[in-house]
């Protein structure tokens, strides 16, 4: 099993007066699958993306990926785990001070490592950047922005692919291209798991994670 | 994170932020700027100062005595007593020169002019260098040389206001040149017992002899009598300085020698107080008493004081350091002036830099809180640097570099303004000086026409390190902040 969640408990605020984020959580996670993680607004979505890409930790409970328990990592260890998954922004986060190709390779950078140039320029032609690739980011459409941002992701070879709503703030073209884009790379073995609103990932997706009021439920899409 | 990555955040961020950069350098540029102001002004003062002094032979000239009982200071701790010395020989002296190589020109004193004692001035009131001129001579027309010499000299005051004495100052040969080299006509080296080095103007002896121009003397013959002897120490005896008049007078009787004007020092131009000398070697002396005292031998003249010629001055307390370990008080009459001269202006110096560490003091604040904003609207990117991989440490450092880029800004900038404003400041006070002549004469004849600021790297280096320190303290709280921020705020969208 790639990613197993053990008795997970997310609570935020004091120990007197807790919001409980997420409470008692068990789930499994295999390789290669692309797991939805679905609910209302407020359920917890971000919460657990959060927690599975080592952003943040849990209140009580295991997260155990590829044999490593990520609730007793340190700091260091935390960011090197950082280092080998692709994380994907509703709202981009890309930085404004560097141009479209060094916010790719920043995807190597930050973690001291030195990106493949072939395949930064692989991935510019793959999305579409190429004639872009020294833009100023604030100059590029929201659709740019997100392919940039699934290449940042995909520059360092990542083993997991962690994406919180990459399409909530597109338009109906750029979310079928970026639909497409996660369509291929999971095609290509690459394991998913992605926050949505969108119903029209469950026709791609594997697995669907469904949270209600803290409390989580897997499924099969019905397709 | 690599080092190449840290200075590439760091050179975006100055860029699009480079207005808060400079206005929060502000405090760091003006500290570093009054420091720098004010030790290059008054390194560059006080240099001009010892440079003016040194090439002031004086300076250079150093007082040798030897005491009886050993001590090498000057000044009697005793009481108002002058201490007694010990006559030093022929040997002794080439023995202090073969000790220390820095000192470049020695000879014996036979006044103790320069001592300071008023036993001592009493002794050289009787003027035991009184030479009476004879006649000058061009070898082949003897000019009639005025006046006459006096009959049958004697040791009185009223005598020698009779005859024309030629002022003999203890200066050795190197003092004297290097004082005058300016307006040194004919040969620059040591003169040859035969020889002699005249001013023109001092003792009216251009004036007497009826030249009108200093050139004109030169390789000329003088004839001179040698009216006096001076007093003859013996090697190695102790000598009461209160009676030394009444000791070893030697008997002397007129006796005329004939000297080749080698050097005429124009002294037409000099003030009051940079006077001028004749000069010629002092074995001329023993000759004559030689001549007069047949028994006597090289071994035999002693002198009370040596006076050497440093290489420079600041080997003074080397030399001082040579002489006291073997036993000899060196002194040096302008020591004690140049000693307060630098004290003053390192006092100024360490007041005046007080202000620029209190202006960089205060600007800490503000470069704490212009960080602890840059941490705070940089929040999302801490967080998107951390979600890719980076570490606490590489935070930590991309802004600990960003609060010691303000000290590196504020050092450029406040060396360049106290480049900008001493070199102003410097040429302001040399136009001042080159307009005003006086100026020039009311500084005791010292001869200081322009000074410049001293920008040493030892000065430039400090500041960038103090001011690097500073700024660095100054950022490390908030750039702890940053790297502690948790990376689950990315989420966000706002
Ligand atoms: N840092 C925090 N402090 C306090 N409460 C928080 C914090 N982060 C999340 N919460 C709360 O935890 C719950 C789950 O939040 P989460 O962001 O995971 O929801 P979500 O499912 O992603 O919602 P959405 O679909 O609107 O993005 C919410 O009630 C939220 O208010
Ligand atoms: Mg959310």
């Amino acid at each position: 099993m790639l990613i197993q969640l053990k008795n997970v408990t997310k609570t935020f605020g004091t120990k007197k007066n807790p919001t409980i984020a997420l409470k008692d959580i068990d789930l499994d996670i295999e390789q290669g699958s692309f797991s939805l993680i679905l609910g209302r607004s407020g359920s917890g979505k971000s919460t657990l993306l959060s927690l599975l890409a080592g952003l943040d930790k849990v209140t009580s409970g295991q997260i155990i990926i590829n044999g490593q328990d990520l609730s007793q990592a340190k700091a260091g260890k935390l960011a090197q785990y950082r280092s080998s998954i692709g994380i994907i922004f509703q709202a981009y986060n890309l930085l404004p001070n560097l141009n479209v190709v060094e916010n790719i390779q920043m995807g190597c950078w930050a973690s001291g490592k030195t990106p493949d140039d072939n395949y930064v320029n692989e991935l510019l032609t793959q999305f579409g950047l190429t004639h872009r690739q020294h833009a100023n980011i604030k100059t590029l459409s929201g659709g740019e922005k997100q392919r940039v941002a699934i290449a940042r992701s995909l520059i360092g070879r990542p083993s997991i692919l962690f994406c919180d709503e990459p399409t909530g703030a597109l338009d109906k073209q750029n979310e079928t291209q970026v639909t497409e884009i996660l369509q291929k790379l999971h095609q290509s073995g690459l394991t998913i798991i992605m926050v949505t609103h969108n119903p029209e990932f469950k026709s791609i997706a594997t697995d669907l994670i469904t949270i209600e009021d803290g409390i989580l439920s897997t499924s099969k899409p019905n397709n | 994170m690599k080092l190449s990555i840290y200075t590439k955040i760091l050179s975006r961020q100055l860029i699009t932020k480079w207005g808060r950069f400079i206005l929060a350098s502000g405090g760091i540029m003006v500290g570093i700027w009054a420091i720098v102001l004010t030790t290059s002004l008054s390194t560059g003062v006080l240099g001009t100062i010892t440079t003016a002094l040194n090439s002031q032979a004086s300076a250079r000239e150093i007082s040798i005595f030897s005491r009886e009982d050993g001590q090498t200071s000057f000044f009697n701790p005793g009481a108002g007593q002058a201490p007694k010395f010990v006559a030093l020989g022929q040997d002794d002296i080439k023995k202090i020169s073969a000790k220390d190589p820095n000192i470049i020109d020695i000879q014996p004193d036979l006044a103790i002019a320069n001592g300071g004692l008023k036993t001592v001035l009493d002794l050289t009131g009787k003027a035991d260098r009184c030479y009476n001129i004879n006649k000058l001579s061009t070898g082949e027309t003897d000019k009639n040389a005025q006046p006459k010499p006096i009959e049958n000299p004697e040791k009185t005051k009223e005598d020698l206001a009779k005859c024309t004495t030629l002022t003999f100052s203890s200066f050795v040969f190197e003092s004297l040149y290097l004082s005058k080299k300016d307006n040194w006509l004919g040969q620059t080296t040591k003169p040859a017992q035969n020889e002699i080095v005249l001013c023109f103007k001092c003792d009216d002896l251009g004036q007497k002899l009826g030249y009108k121009e200093p050139k004109e003397m030169l390789g000329q013959s003088i004839s001179l009598d040698f009216v006096f002897a001076p007093n003859l120490y013996k090697p190695g005896t102790t000598y009461e300085t209160a009676n030394l008049t009444r000791q070893n007078k030697i008997n002397n009787t007129n006796r005329t020698a004939k000297f080749k004007i080698t050097s005429v020092i124009d002294d037409r131009q000099d003030s009051f107080l940079a006077g001028s000398s004749s000069y010629m070697d002092i074995a001329n002396y023993y000759q004559t008493m030689r001549t007069n005292n047949p028994n006597l031998n090289d071994k035999d003249f002693g002198t009370l004081q040596v006076t050497g010629f440093l290489k420079s001055y600041d080997s003074l307390a080397s030399s001082k350091e040579i002489l006291a370990n073997n036993k000899l008080l060196g002194f040096s009459i302008l020591e004690g002036i140049l000693t307060g001269v630098t004290a003053f202006f390192a006092g100024l110096t360490v007041v005046l830099s007080g202000f620029g560490l209190i202006a960089m003091i205060a600007s800490i604040f503000g470069i704490v809180n212009v960080m602890a904003i840059s941490v705070l609207e940089r929040q999302k990117e801490i967080g998107v640097l951390k979600a890719l991989g980076a570490r606490n440490w590489d935070i930590f450092m991309i802004f600990l570099f960003e609060s010691i880029l303000l000290g590196f800004l504020g050092w450029l900038f406040g060396v360049l303004l106290a480049v900008a404003s001493g070199l102003g400041i410097a040429k302001l006070f040399n136009l001042y000086s080159s307009n005003n002549p006086d100026w020039q004469k009311n500084l005791a004849g010292l001869n200081i026409k322009e000074f410049n600021p001293s920008f040493s790297w030892w000065l430039l280096l400090g500041c960038l390190i103090l001011a690097v320190v500073v700024t660095a303290i100054s950022g490390l709280a908030p750039a702890i902040k940053a790297a502690r921020q948790n990376p689950v705020d990315v989420l966000r969208s706002e």
